[in-house]
C-alpha cells in the first residue's frame, strides 16, 4: 500500500478510530494488526521475515552478555539480511538504477535495511551494557513494524521508541496530536505530490541521457535532483511522523532543512539524521575511540569507514561507491581545513559567507547525487562531461535554458515548467515559516486550506511515482 | 479551547470542499470557452464542414483542409488531436455532432499502429469538462476506471491530469476576455513543428533493435466498428485511409502486412472503402519525414495534393 493514496489515509483513519475505541490492554493489538496488514498487502515475505527476525532477535538477546557465539551468530544473522536478502534476489542490471528498481526486483522485502540496523543497534547496545532487553515481544516487534516507518525509517533506538510502546495502553486521545498529525500529513503530500513527483519527470529525461541539453542548463538539470530527492524523502518523513503523532507516538526528525547547510558535515548533521546517528554511534565513535591515539587519523579513518558502509547500505552498484567515496573526500576537506575555514567565516562578512557557503555546498553536494542516481559510472561521467561540452551558459535563455529543461517550447510546457520551478523555490525560501506553520499542535486552518487546494490543483495523482528510499 | 480547534478544522474541512467546488465550476467554465480545445471549439461554435478528416497525430500534422479544399472545391474541418486512439476519436465525432450538420464525408486515418495498444491511448484530460454528457461519462469510465472514480470528488475531475488542464483554463481564461472565437489554427490543422528527422532508417533501427511485431488489440477493433457505425448511422460516408509510411521502415514490420489485409477485412465488411498510399514516390525520399509515419510540412504539402486529387476522382469532385 503507498503512502500517498486515498487507500492509507482511509486505513490510517480505520486503524485510529479502533486504537482509541478499543480498550487499553488492546491498544497495542491495533497497532499489531494494522502493521501486520500493512505489510503483508506489501507482500507475505516480508511479513515472514520481519517477524522471524525479531522474534529471533528478542530471545537472544537475553543471552548475548553471557554467550559471546549468541552475540556473533547474531550479527552474521542480521548482516546477511542487511547485505545478502536485500539483494539477493534483484537482477544485477538493476543496481543503482533508483527509477528502474521497483519494476526489475523479483521480491522486494520492505524495510529489511531500517529494521536490520535497528536490530543491530539494539544488541549491540545490550552487549556494552548500555542497555536492557526488552521482556515485552508486542512492544518490540511493533517498535520494528509500526507501519507508517516500516518502509524507510525512521531508524531508532529501542530505548527512546521501543519503551514507549511498552506502555501505549495509557495514551488518551489529544487534540493537539491531531491537529499536528493531520498537518503534518497534509505537507508531506504536499512535499510528494506537488514537488517531488512535478520535478521527478525533468529529472528522469536528464539522467535517462535523453536530454540535449549541455553546459549550465545540464548542471541545473542535474541539481534538480537534490531537490527531488529532499523533497521525496523528507515529504515521507512528515506523512511517517504525522501519522505516528495521531496514535502520540514520537518518532524522530530525519530532516533539519540539510539545503541550508553551510558545509557538507552539517548538510550531514541534517540529512537522514537517524542513519548518520546510528552509524556515528555504532561505528563511528567506536572507531575514534580505538583510534585516540593517532588523532586525525582515527577520525578520518572512521570518517571513510562510515562513508563506504553508508554507500554499501544504499546499494551494492559502483555508483553509491562513488557516491560514498566524493563524501567522504569533502568531510576530509572539511576536517582539514577546519581552522582555515572558520578563519574565512570571521574575515568574510556573514551576507557574503552564508549565501556562498550555501550555494557551494548544494553543487558539491549534488555532484555526489549526480553518481548516486546515475544507472552507471559511464553515465554519469557521460553527463559530467556534458556539463563541460560546448558554451557554458546558454545563449537563448528561452531556447537553451527553458525548452530543454522544461521538455519542450509549447505554451503548456513552459506553464508547466515554470509553475514546478516557482513552487520549489518559493517553499526553499519560505521553508522555515512552511515548518512553523505545519509543525505545530496549533491549528492555522487557512494555510491548511490553502496548502490541499494547491495539491488538488498541482498535485501529481495520475503518475506519481513511488518513494525513492523505499528500495533501500 | 477544545471546541475552537473543532470548529477551526470542520471550518477548514467545509471551506477546502467550497473552494474545490468553486475551481470545478470555474475550470469548466473557462475550459469551455478555450478555443484551441477541439471539443470546445465544435460545442460552441459553428463549424460547417462537407469533409470532416479524423484520427490521431498522423492526419493532425499532415492533412490541410485549405489544400484540400482548394483542389476538391469542398469545405473540409480536421478533427484529427495527437495520441488519440479510436474511443478517443468517437467522442470527438460525437461532440462535433451535438452542435453541428453531420459532413458528408469521414476520411479517418487507419494504419497498423491504430490497432496496437503500444502507440496512441485514450486521453480522459481531454473531457474533463465534459463529464456530464452520457456517452463521454459511459466511455471514459469503460478506458479509464480510476480517473472515473477520482472525477466524483469535487474539483478532481481536473485536479486528476492536473498537468494537462491547467493551463488551458488559463487559456480559456484569456479567450473569454478577448472573446475570440477561433482556435490558433482554425481549420483544425496544425503544421508539424519537427521538421527534421535526423538519421532517419538509424534511428527507427534504434528503437526497434529487433523489428517491430504489431500485436492486435480487439478492444480497438471494436472501437473502430463502433465509430464506423456511429458514423454511419449520422449519415456520413466513411473512407479509411493511410497516408504514406516511409519506405525504408517497412521491411522492419514484421506482420504489417497481415494486419493491412486484416484492416481490408474490416473495410469490407462495413463496407467502406480503404485507401493506401503505399507506392507513391514521397515515401523514398527522407526529407518528407520527420518520423515513420509523420511528414515534415513539405511532405504534407505534396502528400495534401495527392489526397485532394483521389478525393475529386473517387467522389467525383
Amino acid at each position: 500500500m503507498a503512502l500517498v493514496s486515498v487507500f492509507y489515509l482511509i486505513g490510517l483513519l480505520i486503524a485510529m478510530l479502533f486504537f482509541y475505541g478499543v480498550p487499553s490492554d488492546y491498544k497495542r493489538w491495533v497497532l499489531v494488526f494494522f502493521s501486520a496488514l500493512f505489510i503483508g498487502l506489501f507482500n507475505f515475505a516480508s511479513l515472514f521475515l520481519l517477524l522471524l527476525s525479531s522474534t529471533i532477535t528478542f530471545f537472544a538477546a537475553s543471552k548475548i552478555r553471557a554467550k559471546k557465539w549468541v552475540f556473533w551468530a547474531m550479527m552474521t544473522f542480521h548482516i546477511v539480511c542487511l547485505f545478502g536478502l536485500k539483494y539477493l534476489f534483484v537482477p544485477e542490471n538493476s543496481l543503482g538504477d533508483v527509477a528502474h528498481f521497483q519494476q526489475t526486483a523479483t521480491i522486494v522485502f520492505l524495510g529489511v535495511s531500517f529494521y536490520t540496523l535497528q536490530n543491530i543497534g539494539y544488541l549491540l547496545a545490550i552487549y556494552r551494557g548500555q542497555s536492557e532487553p526488552s521482556t515485552d515481544f508486542i512492544a518490540f516487534f511493533t517498535f520494528h513494524a509500526f507501519f507508517p516507518k516500516i518502509a524507510s525509517g525512521p531508524i531508532e533506538s529501542y530505548d527512546v521508541f521501543g519503551r514507549s510502546l511498552e506502555t501505549i495502553g495509557e495514551t488518551r486521545f489529544s487534540t493537539a496530536n491531531l491537529i499536528y498529525g493531520i498537518q503534518r500529513i497534509a505537507l508531506g503530500f504536499f512535499k510528494k505530490m506537488v514537488l517531488a513527483d512535478r520535478l521527478a519527470p525533468l529529472v528522469a529525461n536528464v539522467y535517462g541521457l535523453e536530454s540535449p541539453a549541455t553546459g549550465l542548463t545540464l548542471w541545473v538539470g542535474i541539481c534538480l535532483f537534490t531537490l527531488q530527492l529532499y523533497f521525496d524523502f523528507s515529504g515521507y518523513m512528515d506523512i511517517v511522523l504525522g501519522s505516528a503523532r495521531l496514535f502520540n507516538i514520537r518518532l524522530s526528525e530525519n530532516f533539519n532543512r540539510p539545503l541550508s547547510a553551510t558545509s557538507i558535515s552539517e548538510l550531514w548533521r541534517k540529512w537522514h539524521i537517524t542513519l548518520i546517528a546510528w552509524l556515528t554511534q555504532f561505528i563511528y565513535y567506536p572507531i575514534v575511540y580505538r583510534m585516540r591515539k593517532h588523532n586525525r587519523v582515527g577520525v578520518l579513518f572512521a570518517t571513510a569507514v562510515v562513508f563506504i558502509l553508508s554507500g554499501y547500505w544504499h546499494g551494492v552498484g559502483l555508483t553509491f561507491l562513488v557516491w560514498a567515496v566524493w563524501n567522504m573526500l569533502c568531510l576530509w576537506y572539511e576536517i582539514l581545513t577546519k581552522k582555515t575555514r572558520v578563519k574565512w567565516s570571521k574575515n568574510t562578512p556573514q551576507w557574503i559567507y552564508r549565501p556562498l557557503s550555501i550555494f557551494i555546498t548544494f553543487n558539491v553536494f549534488s555532484l555526489g547525487l549526480l553518481f548516486f542516481r546515475s544507472a552507471s559510472i559511464a553515465d554519469g561521467l557521460l553527463l559530467l562531461k556534458g556539463v563541460f561540452t560546448g558554451a557554458f551558459l546558454p545563449q537563448s535563455f528561452l531556447n537553451d535554458f527553458v525548452y530543454l529543461l522544461g521538455m519542450g517550447g509549447t505554451q503548456e510546457h513552459l506553464f508547466n515548467f515554470y509553475s514546478t520551478t516557482l513552487f520549489c523555490m518559493g517553499f526553499l525560501l519560505l521553508e522555515k515559516n512552511i515548518y512553523g506553520l505545519f509543525y505545530s499542535e496549533k491549528i492555522s486552518s487557512l494555510s491548511l486550506v490553502v496548502l490541499v487546494v494547491l495539491i488538488c490543483m498541482f498535485g501529481i495523482f495520475e503518475a506519481g511515482s513511488n518513494f525513492i528510499y523505499l528500495q533501500f | 479551547m477544545k471546541n475552537q480547534v473543532w470548529i477551526k478544522l470542520v471550518g477548514a474541512v467545509f471551506l477546502t470542499v467550497l473552494l474545490l467546488v468553486g475551481l470545478e465550476k470555474m475550470y469548466g467554465f473557462f475550459l469551455m470557452q478555450n478555443k484551441n480545445i477541439k471539443s470546445s471549439y465544435v460545442l460552441t461554435e459553428k463549424v460547417a464542414a462537407d469533409l470532416l478528416i479524423h484520427g490521431p497525430c498522423e492526419p493532425y500534422w499532415m492533412v490541410n483542409p485549405t489544400q484540400i479544399d482548394s483542389i476538391t472545391q469542398l469545405k473540409s474541418f480536421n478533427l484529427a488531436l495527437s495520441h488519440s486512439d479510436f474511443a478517443d476519436n468517437l467522442l470527438h465525432l460525437h461532440l462535433f455532432l451535438k452542435n453541428n450538420q453531420p459532413p458528408k464525408y469521414l476520411l479517418l486515418y487507419v494504419t497498423p499502429e491504430s490497432f496496437d495498444e503500444r502507440f496512441n491511448t485514450f486521453n480522459s484530460y481531454r473531457f474533463a469538462h465534459l463529464m456530464d454528457d452520457t456517452l463521454v461519462n459511459s466511455v471514459v469510465k469503460k478506458m479509464d476506471p480510476t480517473f472515473y472514480r477520482w472525477h466524483k470528488l469535487p474539483f478532481m475531475r481536473y485536479g486528476y491530469y492536473s498537468n494537462f488542464i491547467n493551463f488551458k483554463m488559463i487559456q480559456g481564461a484569456k479567450h473569454f476576455i478577448k472573446q475570440r472565437t477561433k482556435p490558433f489554427h482554425p481549420t483544425g490543422y496544425q503544421p508539424p513543428t519537427v521538421q527534421t528527422w535526423h538519421y532517419q532508417l538509424d534511428d527507427f533501427v534504434e528503437l526497434y533493435p529487433d523489428s517491430i511485431r504489431f500485436d492486435w488489440s480487439n478492444q480497438r477493433e471494436a472501437d473502430l466498428d463502433e465509430l464506423i457505425s456511429f458514423a454511419q448511422g449520422k449519415g456520413m460516408t466513411v473512407i479509411l485511409y493511410e497516408s504514406p509510411v516511409y519506405k525504408p521502415t517497412i521491411a522492419y514490420q514484421l506482420n504489417r502486412e497481415t494486419y493491412l489485409q486484416r484492416i481490408r477485412d474490416i473495410a469490407r465488411a462495413k463496407e467502406v472503402p480503404f485507401w493506401q498510399f503505399d507506392d507513391l514516390e514521397m515515401a523514398k525520399d527522407p526529407n518528407n519525414f520527420f518520423s515513420t509515419l509523420n511528414t515534415t510540412e513539405k511532405g504534407s504539402a505534396v502528400f495534401n495534393e495527392i489526397l485532394a486529387k483521389k478525393i475529386s476522382e473517387e467522389l467525383g469532385f
